[in-house]
């Protein structure tokens, strides 16, 4: 771990920017006073809006689409098929700059559906977007919509992934043979020797967590404008100069044409917003057509039905555990139903993800096989906490289950299987570092007060309750921050950037091409650059999401550190004017700089960043001869690795086996985020990934019925968790370990994979409940389920004896 | 490609009263509160995240109650007396008590949901309804937040219910 003075003295520069408060929360003040500017609230002059007629059958040959009809409605100026597209521009997705690579760093083949930006010929999912129409309001586009008369021939949908996989099925795709996007083995290559046949325990078990996911609040929305040279493109995007490569690409407009704005406001993203929808590319393309900026905004059941889903996979395991609980193998064959048509490379990051994220425990032989199913359902893709909930859901349910068998706690056999030396290569390739897995368990054990609610739980149930204690550990990695590990989630660029630019009247512009989701990530830079720079926090603007003014960068970058090395250059700069003005040695250590003032130490002279701007950029006749007028300063910052986070989780449930009711007495989570930045903003993420985690294990899912017509398309069926259900109780806590990858040491991934701990613990709380009882393998559950597995309760225990 | 159908809409006239102001507006009879009040007075406060009178987000309050606006036709609010996010959101002219609490407790992310879950906190702390955390929990019942988890909410809505005036 490092402990040189260098890095103890950032996490003080740390410490004092989690504390600060003089930094105005300004995005917090419009928010509250309901003056968010999200993409609903952009309205261009002779603005036209746009509906999508969707596809209403899961599979099916189109005969004919009419729109004759539709034309003719009011208020209509076009409707436009995905033939009339395709004359125009023949373009398939997904596209080269949003997708995977293959490279040395992610070698396996992958296989996926390519697809016109409206459909030709084919439907493929219920929802699919089949046609627009453009008109003056979003009722007549609606009301056109209900006109068009679409024909299809409906074919037999594949719906179950194993099925969609078999010998035999129908090829849903021409060019995707065996329905199957990736077929790769991850791993130990060398044989298991003994690890399974002189094990003392080797448990088969099948674990299974359906679709649900995270859709944020907000849905989608997409506002163009065309000037017939240049294309500004609003969008929910969390990857705006992803998306200004991708569009260009596919509209054929050089990137110094295209612009695209993510606005200041987004409701929340999730990596739902994080790919290039067919629908954007769509409306682009519309926008360099009518004549008129166009505008799309989402509804609800589109967003349900199109997607992007996620979680779904079904996870087989063959584990093999000595008699104390270490483990000495594991062997997985993972299937996960990845639906249709594939949004750009994250249609399988999703499970690749699953299957190369690190456990946390040392398993010395380990060998993941991953086969993606197409179907047609909608598309997966990444939702918070990207990919990893199934697998973690299964490799913690298997740790109870073999700890059960084994006769020692659930505490117990993680202990003994974690990894306590880093960095840790796992036999998967995934590096661990900088954590104490053995510590945050620690932790977590005290702040719950496990051993005491263990013996009141079994209390409770001796008077016939049904209470019951679960745990479960995770390991976070939301964002690579690396290239190089990056380049294993297909070769994204990971490197944070972003321009300082110091006015005349020295203030300063921070200009990030991040796109933050509600991240408050524009105050953290604003604090960043404010302590960093000594700069006037009043005199900081942050703009976000703007291509044009910003450098390239990925999404969720880590901002933090780069605001700081750009301050630190900029600074440079100011004090080396400073110095010429001041006529004194050009020497950092001699200056301060606070609130936009430049003190010289040695005798205490004073200069505003105002007088110092004001001189550089306006008066350079004042400085020496060929002095360069520059206070913009570039930085770009890349982490040499990953950090790992790490969060561990603690669940106290009841059960009414009578109703299947369950309810959370108390939930407790102590998370290892590195140096904290910015607690309060932590607390109520990781408190948010605790709802998230809940709701996908007892409330959302995404259900289909035997047509593929999918029967949670509304939020009351879709159902996301409200007040009433989270737990009675909340312990949050910390035990960090600081990471060297970052200036402060902040590893800024802990709260995005909150949820995936969530339903594990909840599950292996509920079996608990039954001392063993019964079996839960599969969620999310509902009432209903739990009440049918109540009423078998004692077949387990049967079975096992 | 490009048509220009004209439209011969049919509308009503209608007068709302919107944060003390009235106003004479000619609609079509078939547009919801949430999208008069959105598209044609600008009171862009009020977001749409279901339109299925699920998730809150359009939340006003229409004669001392919450009510949803998107399930509402504006030809239905036409003499009550509508009040938004940008009304009650301030006292003197900086964010009010409420919203301050917000801020403090860290009760929003994204903010896509906070003007409703605004106006309902609102209606809790001036009907002195928030008696307890569960009973805040039970009010907000009606309000989605995908990025709190609603316990900052619950604390700043406790919070100031129990300041002194």
């Amino acid at each position: 771990m490092n402990d040189q003075p260098h890095d103890v003295a950032m996490r003080a520069v740390a410490d004092e920017i989690a504390a600060d408060t003089f930094v105005v929360d300004t995005e917090g003040e419009a928010l509250v006073r309901g003056r968010g500017a999200f993409i609903a609230d952009i309205e261009l002059p002779g603005m036209r809006e746009v509906a999508f007629l969707r596809s209403p059958i899961a599979r099916a040959r189109i005969a004919d689409i009419d729109v004759s009809e539709a034309k003719a409605a009011p208020g209509v100026t076009c409707v436009v098929t995905g033939r009339d597209i395709w004359a125009d521009c023949p373009q398939l997705l997904p596209r080269a700059a949003m997708v995977l690579h293959p490279s040395e760093f992610a070698p396996e083949k992958y296989t996926l559906p390519a697809y016109p930006l409206l459909p030709v010929d084919a439907l493929h999912f219920e929802g699919e977007a089949v046609a627009m129409v453009v008109a003056e309001t979003r009722y007549l586009a609606e009301d056109a919509v209900d006109l068009i008369a679409l024909d299809y021939e409906e074919q037999v949908p594949v719906l179950d992934p194993e099925q969609s996989l078999a010998q035999g099925c129908e090829q849903l795709f021409e060019d995707v043979p065996g329905n199957c996007g990736l077929d790769s083995v991850y791993g130990s290559t060398d044989d298991p020797g003994d690890a399974f046949t002189d094990a003392a325990l080797v448990l088969n078990r099948r674990y299974r967590m359906n679709r649900s996911g995270n859709p944020p609040l907000e849905p989608l929305g997409v506002v163009a404008s065309y000037d017939g040279v240049r294309l500004t493109v609003w969008a929910t995007i969390q990857r705006p100069h992803m998306l200004r490569v991708a569009l260009s690409d596919i509209l054929g407009i050089p990137n110094s044409r295209v612009r695209v704005i993510a606005p200041p406001n987004i409701g929340g993203g999730f990596g739902w917003k994080s790919p290039m929808h067919r629908e954007i590319a769509a409306i682009a393309w519309l926008a360099t057509k009518v004549g008129h900026p166009v505008r799309w905004i989402e509804d609800r059941t589109e967003a349900l039905k199109k997607g992007v889903h996620e979680r779904d996979q079904i996870w087989n395991m063959e584990a093999a555990f000595d008699a104390d609980g270490r483990i000495r193998g594991l062997r997985s064959e993972v299937i996960a139903d990845i639906g249709s048509l594939l949004v750009d490379m994250y249609g399988l990051l999703p499970a690749r993800l699953a299957v190369t994220m690190p456990f946390p425990y040392d398993i010395p032989w380990m060998r993941t096989h991953l086969r993606c199913a197409l179907t047609n359902k909608a598309p997966m893709g990444v939702n918070r906490p990207a990919g990893r909930m199934p697998s973690i859901f299964a490799v913690e349910r298997l740790m109870d289950d073999a700890a059960r068998q084994l006769g020692i706690t659930p505490s117990q056999i993680r202990m003994r299987n974690f990894v306590r030396q880093f960095p840790y290569v796992s036999r998967l390739g995934g590096v661990l570092y900088d954590s104490d897995y053995v510590g945050t368990l620690g932790g977590l054990l005290q702040a719950f007060r496990y051993d005491e609610r263990v013996k009141e739980a079994a209390t409770l149930r001796s008077r016939g309750r049904r209470v019951g204690v679960g745990i479960a550990v995770a390991v976070e990695l939301c964002r690579p921050l690396c290239s190089i590990t990056g380049s294993m989630f297909y070769n994204q660029p990971q490197y944070a950037a972003v321009i300082l630019r110091m006015h005349p009247d020295g203030s300063v512009s921070i200009l990030s091409g991040d796109a933050p989701q509600g991240q408050a990530r524009s105050t953290t830079m604003a604090r960043v650059v404010a302590r960093e720079l000594g700069a006037d926090p009043a005199r900081i603007e942050v703009y976000t999401g703007d291509t044009l003014l910003s450098p390239v960068t990925n999404s969720n970058t880590d901002v933090t550190t780069v605001c700081a090395v750009a301050s630190r250059g900029l600074r440079t700069k100011l004090l080396k004017a400073a110095s010429l003005m001041l006529k004194v040695d050009f020497d950092e250590r001699q200056f301060s700089t606070a609130r936009g003032v430049v003190t010289y130490l040695p005798d205490g002279r004073q200069l505003s960043f105002r007088d110092i701007a004001w001189t550089v950029i306006m008066r350079p006749f004042l400085l020496p001869e060929g002095y360069t007028p520059d206070l913009m300063e570039a930085a770009y910052s890349e982490a040499p690795y990953s950090p790992t986070a790490f969060g561990t989780h603690a669940a106290m449930v009841e059960v009414d086996a009578a109703t299947g009711q369950l309810k959370i007495l108390a939930y407790g989570f102590v998370g290892d985020a590195g140096k904290v930045m910015n607690p309060r903003g932590l607390r109520t993420a990781v408190t948010a990934g605790i709802a998230t985690g809940i709701s996908n294990t007892l409330y959302e899912a995404y259900i289909y019925d035997d047509h593929g017509q999918l029967i949670t398309s509304n939020l009351k069926d879709y159902a996301m968790l409200t007040a009433p259900a989270m737990p009675q109780e909340i312990m949050i806590e910390h035990h960090d370990t600081p990471t060297a990858a970052t200036i402060y040491g902040q590893k800024r991934t802990i709260s995005e994979g909150v949820p995936s701990g969530v339903p594990p613990a909840i599950i292996n709380a509920v079996i608990d409940a039954f001392e063993g009882g019964i079996d839960i393998t599969t969620v999310p559950i509902f009432p209903a389920d739990l009440w049918k597995i109540c009423a078998g309760e004692g077949a387990m225990r049967g079975a096992a004896s | 490609m490009i048509i220009q159908n004209t439209v011969e809409a049919e509308v009503v006239p209608l007068t709302l009263r919107v944060n003390d102001r009235d106003y004479a507006l000619d609609i079509d009879p078939r547009y919801t509160l949430a999208d008069v009040l959105r598209d044609r007075l600008r009171l862009t406060g009020l977001h749409l995240g279901c339109e299925q009178g699920v998730c809150g987000a359009c939340m006003v309050n229409v004669d001392g109650q919450p009510a949803l606006s998107c399930m509402i036709f504006a030809v239905e609010a036409q003499g009550a007396d509508i009040r938004t996010i940008e009304a009650v959101s301030h006292d003197a002219g900086g964010p009010g008590r409420l919203e301050r609490a917000f801020i403090e407790q860290g009760a929003f992310q994204c903010g896509f949901c906070t003007p409703g879950v605004l106006v309902m906190a609102h209606h809790i702390v001036d009907r002195g309804l928030a008696t307890s955390p569960e009973r805040v929990r039970e009010l907000l019942s009606g309000n989605v937040c995908r990025c709190t988890g609603y316990e900052s909410i619950v604390q700043a809505i406790m919070s100031v219910a129990q300041e002194k005036p």
